[in-house]
């Protein structure tokens, strides 16, 4: 009896050590656990900004804070990984990657704090001088998100080509828009086969709405720019005008079976690049530079198109964040460590050169107030022009709506309109463009069944 | 007598007791992996949540009523049947072939051809996705071979009768092999006398398979087909990575319609709810084939 009692006890013993160790605090120091995005560039980034916050041996309620970065989940996209997370007590206190769309989901599970009123995120904002930024950032009136990047979406156009159909620059407004088409239809078997050029546009994800986040690129922000702003959704009412979601449809509609849906791989490193223009994708500029493809020489950065000239180019603002996740799991030592953590790296002494080194590795743009006039940045703008072609469209760029529904809400477009009208927009040749009334009424009828919008 | 018969009671007891003791990690795996996750599936579909939130709404059965009204759910039905068909068809086919083939091979290279066929079973979905994906890309090879050689130029993949018959050949592709080493294991198994019989009786070549050998492996053949009939409802991997389910929902599964509700759209009660009648939709179509090869089993004499 006695030896079976000693056994008992010695494996309550060594099950309590087990189950200690699995914990997150111990022996003075408090763990914190940051999930970046799920690539290896970030990932790098993150792990030398927390071994630099570690080095400092920063102690938060009387215990060492020691931040831990892994790489987020991707199974199979980031925001599903984060769902699973949740619902499995894993998820770590703090992540960057989050855009606004997702983070209102997130605030209406109350799985996020809400930061408007902290000390250290005033300071944050004063530190990168985003006070301006911030607002676009706002959901329900309170703000969730440390935004962390913004890539202002614009086109992306084949220099050559457009010299090529008499153009020295990209077109600005709708009637420069159809002179440029009208003009490579007169071309396309002559210069614009020289130069390998096939098609106008090239967009493999025009029908697929299950990749409903690509409507932020192809529609929100040609939608933006006839619309003078504004968003899909204010508050739970359908904000989108019909006349200029037509306009939108249509734009993409005029270039009729120019439009490239097949898949190019890789598409601006080509020898011949066979396309006239694309959406951009900033995070590449490194990677062209590398495959000695110039700016101004071979792409340039073009607005989105307006109907008038002196109109503002709205446009769509790729922008993630962090949030501080709001769970039973997360105590609130470890909480506080990791808005210390984050407080560290935008702190003043920090946030320019954490800022700078985010640039340097991503090729995205830090969201900050200041980046054109602050020094820090002036020698990676020389080295790398295309952001600074990218750097004019910040002022106009707006985030993604702030809608716990805005996926149903996105593919429900793509599913009842931008779809099927491409299927006659793919038949039809360019300039003879489709009407898209009936697609614009059916996607608008969808949108708000699937949002649950007015 | 007592004595005699408590000692058998006794016995059976213990027999009793080893039987469930043989049984209980299979018991167990089917209590954790199995029972609680339908019981749990069971009360998730009559919830509005999307596992993240405290906010748990009760729907009843709101979830169910929704889904017949629910286009996706439709053609993910539908696409059941339209997948099954040609899966299961070629399937049975490319296998018996390919086992045939095999069977008719000389003995030292028949392991190894035969473990050839059954590679592509072995090679990930996701990989031989993303090959197909480069060769039918625009500017592959292959594109531009058809383009400029026969003045084909087709979007496979945004065209919905191509990308079905993608789909299609990708699985098939891949399963024919592992189900040609069932058929194959079974012409085996067909002893030297019969074959000897045949040839006195002067049945050889297609008359041999079609009254002697195909007769003699039914129940394999029942296997395979109730294996590809469930390989059609599990198809997942190359529509999410080729298709997204499209065009118009033409490619799209069960499977694919299952993940995009629960965790693109975060509607995780309706997921359930999806999976629960996908569970019942299958279990009704292996029913009939049981039945209908049962009959087709009998009259052969199995």
């Amino acid at each position: 009896m006695k030896k079976k009692l000693i056994a008992l006890v010695l494996s309550a013993i060594m099950a309590a050590g087990i189950l200690g160790g699995c914990g997150k605090s111990g022996g003075g120091v408090q763990e914190v656990d940051f999930w970046s995005a799920p690539n290896q560039g970030q990932y790098d980034y993150w792990v030398e900004k927390a071994e630099a916050f570690n080095a400092t041996k920063t102690e938060v309620n009387g215990k060492v804070i020691e931040v831990k970065v892994q790489q987020m989940p991707e199974s199979p996209s980031s925001e599903a990984g984060i769902q699973t997370a949740i619902s499995t007590s894993t998820v770590p206190a703090v992540s960057e990657n989050i855009n606004r769309g997702f983070a209102a989901t997130l605030a209406q599970s109350g799985v996020v704090y809400d930061i408007q009123d902290e000390d250290w995120f005033k300071e944050i904002l004063a530190n990168r001088a985003m006070e301006t930024a911030v607002e676009g950032w706002k959901i329900d009136g309170k703000q969730y998100v440390i935004p962390l990047y913004i890539n202002p979406m614009a086109f992306q156009w084949n220099v050559k080509a457009l010299e090529a159909l008499g153009f020295d620059a990209p077109p600005i407004t709708q009637a420069q828009y159809e002179a440029l088409i009208g003009a490579f239809v007169e071309e396309k078997d002559g210069k614009m086969a020289e130069l390998g050029v096939t098609h106008t546009f090239y967009r493999p994800s025009l029908i697929r709405a299950d990749q409903w986040w690509e409507r932020w690129y192809d529609f929100q922000m040609v939608y933006q720019s006839y619309n003078g702003g504004g968003n899909w959704v204010d508050g739970n009412t359908l904000s989108l005008d019909p006349e200029n979601t037509k306009k939108a449809f249509e734009f993409i509609g005029a270039l009729g079976n120019s439009v490239m849906t097949g898949e190019i791989t890789p598409l601006w490193t080509l020898d011949q690049v066979p396309i006239l223009f694309s959406i951009n994708a900033p995070w590449e500029i490194s990677q062209l530079k590398e495959a000695g493809r110039e700016y101004g020489v071979d792409y340039v950065y073009g607005p989105t198109i307006v109907e008038n000239e002196g109109d503002t180019a709205y446009s769509y603002a790729d922008s993630k964040g962090i949030v501080f996740y709001k769970h039973d799991s997360i105590s609130q030592d470890e909480h506080d460590g990791a808005v210390a953590f984050i407080s560290w790296v935008y702190s003043a002494e920090n946030s320019a050169k954490a800022d700078l080194e985010w640039l340097e590795v991503t090729s995205m743009m830090p969201v900050r107030g200041d980046i054109a006039e602050n020094e820090t940045f002036a020698p990676i703008m020389e080295e790398l022009p295309a952001l600074r072609g990218l750097a004019e469209y910040i002022p106009n760029a707006i985030p993604s709506m702030s809608h716990a529904k805005m996926t149903e809400i996105q593919t429900a477009l793509t599913e009842a309109g931008l779809a099927p009208y491409m299927e006659e927009v793919l038949n039809a040749q360019p300039l003879d463009t489709p009407d898209a009334t009936g697609y614009v009424e059916a996607a608008m009828e969808a949108m708000r069944t699937a949002g649950g919008l007015d | 007598m007592k004595e005699v018969i408590k000692k058998q009671t006794t016995g059976k007891k213990q027999e009793s007791i080893l039987g469930w003791l043989f049984c209980s990690p299979y018991l167990a795996f089917s209590l954790v992996f199995f029972l609680i996750p339908l019981m749990w599936a069971f009360w998730l579909s009559t919830m509005d949540w999307n596992l993240m939130s405290d906010d748990k709404k009760f729907v009843g059965t709101g979830n169910f009523v929704n889904l017949f009204l629910d286009n996706k759910v439709q053609a993910a039905f539908v696409n059941s049947y339209r997948y099954l068909l040609p899966i299961v068809i070629l399937c049975f086919a490319f296998g018996l072939a390919i086992a045939l083939l095999v069977s008719n091979l000389p003995e030292r290279i028949k392991g190894f051809v035969a473990v050839l066929f059954f590679i592509p079973y072995l090679t990930s979905g996701v990989a031989t996705s993303v090959v197909v994906k480069y060769l039918l890309a625009y500017n592959s090879v292959f594109s531009v071979f058809l383009r400029e050689r026969f003045g084909v130029d087709v979007n496979w993949l945004q065209d919905k009768r191509t990308a079905f018959a993608i789909m299609v050949i990708l699985v098939v592709w891949k399963m024919s092999g592992y189900y040609a080493l069932f058929i194959l294991s079974a012409i085996e198994g067909i002893s030297e006398d019969v074959k000897e019989a045949c040839a006195l009786d002067g049945s050889i070549g297609f008359h041999r398979l079609i009254h002697v050998t195909l007769p003699m492996i039914t129940p394999t053949l029942t296997t395979v087909i109730v294996l590809a009939t469930g390989l059609a409802f599990g198809i997942y991997t190359e529509p999410y990575l080729l298709t997204g389910g499209g065009p118009g929902l033409a490619t799209t599964t069960w499977q694919l319609e299952i993940y995009n509700a629960s965790f693109t759209r975060y509607q995780s009660g309706y997921a359930a709810a999806m999976a629960i009648v996908n569970a019942i939709q299958i279990f009704v179509t292996l029913r009939v084939i049981n039945v209908v090869m049962d009959r087709f089993n009998k009259k052969f004499g199995w």
